[in-house]
């Protein structure tokens, strides 16, 4: 399965503001961005989350932080079927693949995700 | 009769839920007053927990400022002070009803006071650590009436020169919930969370303590290295919004391992569910002296925020963040004999039916000169 390596667009620093994530998110087209520092993942602000700040009329130039989900779907591995697994059962668009320390590997997303499945056959009726 | 509720944090949302359900079923007309952490994002918007448990909140008071130290939580309680007493002008309630030991707490029992509104304190009488256990203190001279959770709590309002009529032993009523069996089960904690409940894991819940606010980062990597010693999974629920919860926090994000799983606001019966099954709770959490026995689930209960308290046979106790001893307290709560020490202890806290008793108490309770003029005994 590939994922993504060049973690660039996915990353946003901890001091960015809410408007730099979506930024960000408007350059990866995946509809989320990681919150790092140092390459640690500390955390995931997705569009979601940035709409319902936005909601709340909180300011565009506020800081990521508070705003970040901290209990954030990831994985130590690429491991096909249980990546399948994470996005059905959770509904997210993305997944960073980290190590032991919470280093940021790699990413997938579902477009890596829908690249290596294919159409069963439908049984006959 | 009308009574209104009020609540900062969803700590103390935990000893009044249980009374709001009895509410609606004896259909009393409550109002829930949401305040502080309950409003803010960083800390969980635990309002919606309120909102999704099917109570309507009448008013929501923002009172928290920026900065979490000593100088905006001081601050923070005079805008509540001047809310809630507007709160009170409109509503007019029979009875306050708050809980515990927080700062939001102390206010609604002042402008209680103040205003001659009977105010009813659930926990009250116990010994806390930090600044939170002179607020209890402070609480029980301006309440009308204290719900303890034990002789020992009930003693002590007495020798603080309570009246007795105003002094009622009804347990703490977070337990009905427990005893009520109203928490996930592991089927329901394996579909919501992300690692194997059901293999061996360490809850951790550690809260910044305002008089250690200079020794918190050596803290937060005291408890990080210590657990990092277990090779087994930890879910770590983050902490109130006192003074140095922002160092705290980053302290965590930042020495955070892969099989730390980090939550910030679970709902109660997640959270209970989570307690029932973990291996050992490690922290200053009231939730280790106060919920945990009912389970008989070991806790480790290190520093000094839970001082004096009253506590049972599950909990070891560590007066200081130190790695070693921390360490063997842990190694001890997970061994199987420790396990057997504690089978069927009894919680020093009460037995599950509080919430009955304190709304009995509250419905037959005349409200006159006698309750509302109090005398101290000395």
């Amino acid at each position: 399965m590939q994922i993504h390596k060049d973690l660039e667009m996915f990353t946003i620093s901890k001091d960015a503001t809410l408007l730099e994530a979506a930024q960000q998110i408007e350059r990866n087209c995946a509809r989320a961005v990681i919150v790092v520092e140092k390459d640690k993942a500390l955390g995931i602000l997705s569009e979601g989350d940035l709409m319902r700040a936005l909601l709340k009329g909180t300011d565009i130039r506020a800081q990521v932080m508070p705003f970040l989900k901290i209990a954030f779907i990831f994985l130590k591995s690429v491991d096909k079927d249980e990546i399948f697994r994470l996005f059905r059962r959770y509904l997210v668009s993305l997944i960073p693949i980290v190590d032991e320390e919470m280093h940021l590997k790699g990413i997938v997303t579902l477009e890596n995700l829908f690249a290596c499945m294919q159409l069963v056959d439908e049984p006959e009726e | 009769m009308r009574i209104l509720f009020l609540t900062g944090s969803r700590g103390e949302w935990g000893y009044i839920r249980p009374i709001l359900f009895l509410c609606k079923e004896r259909r009393i007309d409550y109002r829930i007053c949401a305040t502080n952490m309950h409003l803010l994002t960083s800390f969980g918007m635990s309002i919606e927990e309120i909102q999704k448990d099917g109570f309507e909140v009448s008013d929501q008071l923002y009172m928290a400022l920026d900065g979490y130290n000593h100088y905006t939580m001081a601050k923070s309680m005079g805008i509540l002070q001047s809310s809630f007493v507007d709160v009170l002008v409109r509503l007019k309630p029979d009875w306050i009803v708050l809980a515990g030991d927080r700062a939001e707490t102390l206010v609604g029992a002042v402008s209680g006071a103040y205003t001659y509104t009977p105010v009813a304190h659930i926990q009250a009488g116990e010994l806390s650590g930090n600044i939170d256990g002179q607020a209890r203190h402070a609480i029980g001279k301006f309440a009308h009436l204290h719900f303890a959770a034990n002789e020992d709590a009930a003693g002590r309002l007495l020798r603080l020169g309570e009246e007795k009529f105003r002094i009622h032993n009804v347990g703490t009523p977070q337990l009905d919930e427990l005893v009520q069996g109203k928490f996930d089960t592991l089927e329901e904690l394996k579909d919501y969370f992300n690692f194997a409940v059901d293999q061996p894991y360490l809850m951790v819940v550690q809260h910044p303590v305002t008089e250690d606010y200079d020794c918190l980062e050596h803290q937060i990597n005291c408890t990080i290295k210590v657990i990092n010693r277990f090779d087994v999974n930890k879910v770590w629920i983050l902490p109130n919004n006192d003074a140095g919860s922002d160092l705290v926090r980053n302290g965590i994000l930042q020495g955070r391992m892969s099989n730390i799983f980090l939550h910030q606001n679970i709902p109660r019966a997640k959270f209970l569910g989570l307690l029932k099954h973990t291996a050992c709770i490690v922290g200053n959490s009231s939730t280790g002296l106060l919920e945990a026995p009912t389970f008989c689930v070991p806790a480790v209960n290190v520093g000094r925020r839970q001082h004096k308290r009253l506590k049972g046979k599950n909990v070891i106790d560590i007066g200081e963040f130190n790695e070693k001893d921390m360490a063997t307290a842990i190694r001890k709560a997970i061994s199987p004999d420790f396990r057997k020490k504690i089978k069927g202890c009894e919680n020093p806290y009460g037995d599950g039916y509080s919430s009955v008793r304190i709304l009995d108490i509250l419905q037959s309770t005349p409200i006159n000169d006698k309750l509302l003029v109090k005398r101290l005994t000395y």
